[in-house]
């Protein structure tokens, strides 16, 4: 396998009945390089976040099973790593943070000791207590003496997600994953979040991979994105290529629906129809049946990531059209 | 604020105070709104800001400390039983999580069905006539009637949703962050949804939301709220080419946007 921090192949996690499966990630290629910002995007049920649990073997079983593929964390098989290599591996080296803080925290359990649970597990021989505050104070919280003693819901949204930060920074993790960190948050809020990881990545040295539905919050934070849908990865490439001049009618179709606030953008348009059942992906292009370029050889043929110019691959074969446009 | 002619559903100098025996929370403070016939009316506003509060108040189900609303320039608080019950039916609600508003365990037909036969509305044509009417009106077809809520996508459970409001035949839908929850993609298809039903059916929409950007494209007057006070109100062209406020200023800095080089 070629470098990269993570580096997944042709990973493929089924759930149901194995002679009928529900095939939600269906041959699925990413690598995230050392010290990379990565942008994952698609809407609901397009994989995203279950590629990105496997990439800690986060999988949940036994529901979902892996059914091919290999993924390689700095030199460790994560689908066959024992159980000490795993504890290792999740929240030592990859943390994540999640859309909703409140279901991700211990409602019973003051924020602090939440977080010195961590480090107690990782780095045991460090001052947990000094540890905690110093943390707290990096991610942007206001008198952490006396705010490590209070309970998750004594803290707004934004609050709670500045301790899930702070409890994934705990390990210096080499890869943070954010799956919709922002989502359940109000917009002047997920601004501040999004400064402060930014602000982190840089003092940690960290990869990132943001995972959003929204490609308004892509630009300017990702060096590189992904483009999943319904299990594939339809479109990559550098972030500011891709969203001005996208190479996949998916990709061109979710800069359409992005709201906006300039007036003299046309308006905005959906994506008319929804995302395939895993259980029954259309054959030929799984996106034929929403494409507005869609044809003849798109109901028959699979495209697989193709190269479409200078570091950008696509899965259209039309992929010149859409560049064109 | 005076009453004018077209003001349908209005409330004017609400104060609300939430007391548990040790807190008071002032969740309102002489707020003053008026929703007009054929609008689509934008509350916006962080999360605690008395958005869906001020919602509630309107719908008649939380009573202010003080303050009136009027519907149709009657005052709630003088209505008889009999036009209390018209104006119940008259303003409806919906949720942004319909799949938290849905009784899982019913077909959707079955949902909507008992709503036609609570309120005696079942069409000569019959109870599955009027289901289907209704999945109609809001782009389903009568094969989802025989469907669970979690056998919908988001944005078909959001539709249901809206039937469930319309079989009452409303004038006034109170929205309470009807696309939040929904896909960039899907947010669309619903938006369009709430436009055509103001303009085509003439039902005026209380859209309550946090995103300006989608307040933007489907709202025709807006009013920005924050720690229970109305901090703007205008027309949204003014609002957003000019906002007074600079509450309303931090609000718009915040929208993330798409640089294309």
């Amino acid at each position: 396998m070629s470098g990269g921090l993570l580096n997944m192949q042709d990973l493929r996690i089924h759930f149901g009945p194995a002679d009928h499966p529900a095939r939600a990630v269906d041959g699925v290629d990413l690598v995230i390089h050392e010290h990379e910002t990565v942008a994952l995007v698609g809407e609901s049920g397009s994989g995203k976040s279950l590629t990105a649990l496997a990439a800690a073997n986060l999988l949940p079983r036994p529901a979902a099973r892996v059914a091919g593929g290999e993924i390689r964390f700095a030199g460790t098989d994560v689908l066959r790593a024992g159980s000490k290599q795993l504890r290792r591996l999740r929240g030592g080296d990859i943390a994540y943070i999640f859309q909703d803080p409140t279901t991700a925290l211990n409602p019973v359990m003051r924020v602090g000791d939440q977080v010195r649970e961590t480090l107690a597990i990782h780095r045991p021989d460090i001052d947990g207590r000094k540890e905690v505050l110093d943390l707290f104070t990096r991610v942007g919280i206001d008198d952490p003496s006396r705010r490590m003693n209070m309970f998750p819901h004594e803290f707004s949204g934004g609050m709670q997600q500045r301790v899930m930060i702070a409890m994934a920074l705990a390990c210096r993790p080499r890869l943070l994953i954010a799956d919709e960190p922002t989502t359940a948050l109000d917009v002047t809020i997920q601004k501040s979040i999004f400064e402060l990881l930014r602000d982190v990545r840089e003092t940690y040295r960290m990869s990132l991979l943001l995972i959003t539905h929204n490609l308004g919050l892509v630009s300017g934070f990702a060096v590189r994105i992904y483009v999943m849908y319904a299990g594939r990865m339809v479109e990559e490439g550098p972030v500011s290529d891709v969203l001005s001049r996208p190479a996949h009618p998916y990709t061109r179709a979710l800069l359409d629906a992005v709201p906006s606030l300039d007036p003299h953008r046309s308006r905005r348009r959906g994506i008319p129809g929804r995302i395939p059942d895993p259980r029954e992906i259309p054959p030929g292009c799984r996106f034929h049946p929403r494409c507005p370029i869609a044809r003849e050889r798109c109901r028959t043929d699979d495209p697989r990531l193709m190269a479409a110019g200078h570091e950008r691959q696509s899965a259209c074969f039309f992929y010149e059209d859409v560049l064109r446009t | 604020m005076s009453t004018t002619e077209q003001d349908l559903l209005k409330g004017e100098g609400i104060d609300l105070t939430f007391r548990s025996r040790t807190t008071r929370v002032k969740a309102l403070s002489s707020v003053s709104i008026a929703l007009q016939e054929r609008e689509v009316h934008g509350v916006i506003g962080e999360s605690g800001s008395g958005k869906t509060t001020l919602g509630r108040v309107l719908l008649g189900r939380l009573a202010p400390d003080n303050g009136v609303v009027t519907f149709r320039g009657t005052k709630l608080a003088d209505m008889s039983e009999a036009s209390r019950r018209s104006f119940r039916r008259s303003v409806q609600m919906i949720f942004q999580d319909p799949y938290g508003s849905l009784n899982p365990r019913f077909t959707v037909g079955r949902t909507l069905a008992e709503v036609l036969n609570v309120h005696r509305l079942v069409p000569p044509a019959g109870e599955e006539a009027g289901v289907i009417e209704l999945l109609e009106q809001v782009g389903l077809t009568g094969d989802h009637a025989r469907r669970y809520p979690h056998e919908l996508s988001g944005g078909q459970r959001q539709r249901v949703g809206i039937a469930r409001a319309l079989a009452v035949q409303p004038s006034v839908i109170i929205a309470d962050e009807p696309v939040s929850a929904l896909d960039v993609s899907v947010q669309v298809q619903i938006l369009d949804l709430i436009r055509a039903l103001c303009d085509d059916r003439g039902i005026s929409f209380l859209f309550i939301a946090h995103d300006l950007a989608v307040v933007r494209e489907i709202c025709d007057r807006v009013t920005i709220m924050k720690k229970g006070e109305v901090v703007e109100a205008g027309a949204i062209a003014d609002v957003y080419r000019d906002p007074a406020h600079p509450y309303t200023r931090e609000l718009l800095a915040s929208v993330p946007v798409i640089r294309e080089r």
